[in-house]
């Protein structure tokens, strides 16, 4: 028996892909996919190329790459990356893989860290291609061995589906040994990989009918497999639902686990024939239960409302879905405030939102990173946000609409990953907008991952650096200004400025991420004599709060010393602590 | 045997090095673990809970169900009463006595009569800590005070806080140990 250590479903997928040989490991970051690649940076020799990629789009078609010459590959992303990555995607079902090529698409039901809960199983369905969804750590690792063996000899692409609980559960994983990687081979086959329709049509063909040997797989798949109790009831279950199915299970029911798709139908059909109930217990969208109701007339779960349709299962839920008593909570009779997630003490976001909002934009378009979360009181600094990169092009759109003082707002990772070609666009359709890029040289939301604009690679290695600047410039923009965000009142005039000019105008807000470890140079800041005005509390920092019992206002030692509040304090009350 | 711990407190307290502590132990037992962690947006200063199983037998489902805590360890009182869902009569409370402050916060001497109605411990994890020689120790100090409460042995928890923790050890020993002098 191998060694045992406790390892999360990410990390215990990245062992799997590197005991499985792979050559190259890609992707983007992405709750709750990041930590694959961070393993696989961190546990595999030099052999292994391993990248974050510029986006999820980049990532797969560099694994298509390396696919071709015949090694194995692994492309990780989070669910809506695969959006990003779906053109590739669906047409690479045509051209096939040569050595296997596993794609990772983490959803993230209960939107923990995510704009949508789509269900990735959809995609893997629409190119189809195989699926197997894991529910937990060690089958995580035993499935994307076999995905790359599923791979190799279907041809095809697979997926392996994760869910934030399987992410981001920890469990006890017997390491196997290493298998060695495959020699890269040229092999060129034009009429497999060149994708003009005469080619295609064929492809397309030759796709439908491997069709038929991926349900031959499934059926016979001891991923899915049936766990024999009581007749009454049938529970079908996928992912981490077969552990809450499993949780209440004293042979009172009998369970079918599903971890293979395309669904196995004959498999479905002789396990709830003699059923006179059937739950399923899926996360995302009612996938498996709209098949099984084509064969059952008994059908408890989505549809029906026995479980809800949207946010994460949890085992209150199975529990009542399976006729359990609900639990009756104790909350105590106080008043419980939320605690949402707030940009960091001495988040350089902070002092540009704050000077943003200041300025009166008459709309700001948000984007996604840990800037979103500017959107909450007191700050309320952005206005939308709807997937990575999409704040220039609705700006853009807005100012095509006749809306003036537009102002988008975008972090320098997200800018790289799909916001220069909205950036290109906006330039030569002559749109009349300002884009603030906040550079903190870093991916922070996720953890912390280097961008191509820091000059680091995955592996900590010293690499090229892009430079924002040079790449708006070469965009064709009207002006571009660097400026050190921390400086809010000089931040405040340039976007004053700036707004009330035509043209595509930007603003490269430069600090680093506080979390970085850069510091301010030690001292803290205190309140001296305050007058109780209460302007500090606009910026919404955590290491600030109103103490009416002594009516002032308060720092706390989460307090970083970036001195921006003390700068908006109209009396100077707020000093340094040796100041004192 | 089976023990399930819930950990609950607000990103970046270090719940996440005291549940790796948890599991590394267990698994030194040969015991089976699962440990559902919150990453991502949840841990920029919002509410965080880690669910840790420990069972002799096996463990399907990562989380805890309702009212089936064994030990609920709070590095935060109103973090605290959110999870009092999770408790039942039977659950050993630990919870720090420092608050970290938002909006509306409940009055602490109402917290604090409600935990202290159930079979709670209220530690000062933070002046605690502070004699250990690092305010960052919290999380250890709020261990050492749950540890008559878990199926691992101090000793094993020592030895797995040196290979678990990469700084400081010395002051984190001596945190654990304030932590279950607390507790007696």
């Amino acid at each position: 028996m191998g060694k045992k250590i406790v390892l999360s479903g990410n990390e215990s997928i990245a062992r799997g892909a590197l005991e499985s040989g792979i050559s190259l490991a890609t992707g983007y970051p992405g709750t709750p996919s990041t930590e694959i690649l961070e393993y696989i940076a961190a546990y595999s020799s030099s052999d292994v190329h391993v990248e974050w990629a510029v986006n999820e789009k980049v990532a797969l078609e560099t694994a298509v790459g390396a696919s071709y010459c015949g090694v194995m590959a692994l492309c990780c992303m989070k669910h809506v990356g695969v959006n990003v990555a779906a053109d590739p995607l669906v047409t690479l079902a045509y051209t096939g893989v040569r050595g296997g090529l596993v794609l990772v698409a983490a959803d993230d039901p209960g939107m923990h860290s995510s704009q949508n809960e789509q269900d990735s199983r959809f995609y893997a369905g629409f190119a189809k291609i195989p699926l197997l969804e894991p529910s937990d750590a060690v089958e995580a690792k035993a499935m994307v061995r076999e995905a790359f063996v599923l791979s190799k000899s279907t041809g095809l692409p697979v997926m392996l589906r994760t869910l934030t609980r399987v992410s981001h559960t920890s469990e006890p994983v017997e390491l196997g040994p290493m298998e060695k990687q495959k020699t890269p081979v040229l092999d060129v086959e034009r009429r497999e990989w060149v994708m003009v329709p005469a080619y295609a049509r064929v492809r397309h063909r030759i796709l439908n009918q491997k069709q038929v040997k991926l349900l031959e797989y499934s059926e016979s798949s001891g991923f899915n497999k049936v766990v024999v109790g009581a007749n009454e009831l049938g529970v079908i279950a996928s992912g981490v639902c077969f552990g809450y199915a499993m949780e209440f299970y004293r042979n009172d029911y009998s369970v079918l686990k599903i971890g293979s798709y395309p669904l196995p139908d004959k498999l479905l059909r002789e396990f709830v024939r003699d059923k006179k109930e059937v739950l399923v217990l899926e996360e995302g969208e009612p996938y498996i239960e709209d098949m099984v109701r084509c064969t059952h007339h008994n059908v408890k779960g989505k549809r029906t409302g026995d479980i809800p349709l949207e946010g994460e299962l949890t085992p209150e839920i199975v529990s009542l879905a399976l006729g359990g008593d609900p639990v009756i909570k104790d909350d105590a009779g106080i008043k419980l405030p939320p605690r949402p997630p707030v940009m960091c003490p001495g988040c350089p976001h902070r002092g540009t939102l704050y000077a943003l909002k200041q300025k009166n934009p008459l709309i700001v378009t948000g984007d996604i990173g840990c800037y979103t979360l500017g959107v909450q009181k007191p700050l309320e600094a952005l206005d939308t946000c709807l997937c990575m990169g999409a704040s220039i092009g609705k700006a853009a759109g807005m100012s095509h609409s006749g809306i003036e003082r537009v102002a988008s707002v975008i972090g320098e990772s997200t800018f790289l990953h799909s916001g220069i070609t909205s950036l290109m666009s906006a330039v030569y359709n002559q749109a009349s907008i300002l884009v603030l890029i906040l550079d903190n040289s870093t991916v922070a939301m996720t953890g912390q991952q280097p961008t191509p604009a820091s000059g680091v690679d995955i592996r900590g290695g010293k690499t090229r650096k892009i430079s924002i600047e040079e790449i708006c410039r070469s965009c064709g923009v009207d002006s571009v200004d660097v400026i050190n965000p921390y400086k809010i009142v000089e931040m405040g005039e340039l976007i004053e400025k700036r707004l009330g000019q035509d043209g595509v105008r930007v603003i490269v807000a430069r600090a680093p991420c506080v979390m970085l470890g850069g510091g301010f140079g030690g001292d803290r800041f205190v309140v001296g004599n305050c007058s109780a005005c209460g302007k500090c509390l606009d910026l919404g920092c955590p290491a600030l709060s109103f103490d009416e019992k002594i009516n002032k206002a308060v720092i706390s030692n989460l307090c970083t010393g970036c001195g921006v509040c003390a700068q908006l304090c109209p009396f100077d009350a707020i000093i340094k602590e040796d100041e004192i | 045997m089976k023990s399930d711990i819930l950990i609950a407190g607000v990103g970046g307290q270090g719940i996440i090095l005291v549940s790796d502590i948890l599991s590394n132990a267990a698994l030194g037992l040969n015991l089976n673990v699962k440990k559902a962690e919150t990453h991502g947006m949840a841990q920029r200063g919002g509410s965080v809970v880690t669910h840790v199983r420990l069972s002799d037998s096996e463990i399907c489902s990562p989380l805890i169900p309702e009212g089936g805590v064994d030990v609920l360890i709070a590095f935060e009182p109103l973090e605290a009463l959110r999870y009092l869902g999770y408790v039942s009569e039977e659950t050993f409370i630990v919870v720090n006595s420092n608050p970290i402050w938002i909006k509306n916060y409940p009055e602490m001497g109402s917290i604090l009569g409600v935990l202290k109605e159930r079979n709670a411990l209220v530690v000062d994890a933070l002046s605690l800590a502070g004699q250990a020689g690092n305010v960052l120790t919290q999380n250890i100090v709020l261990l050492g005070a749950s540890s008559a409460h878990l199926p691992l042995k101090k000793e094993i928890l020592k030895e797995t806080i040196k290979d678990t923790v990469k700084r400081a050890v010395d002051e984190n020993l001596k945190a654990f140990q304030l932590g279950v002098k607390a507790s007696r």
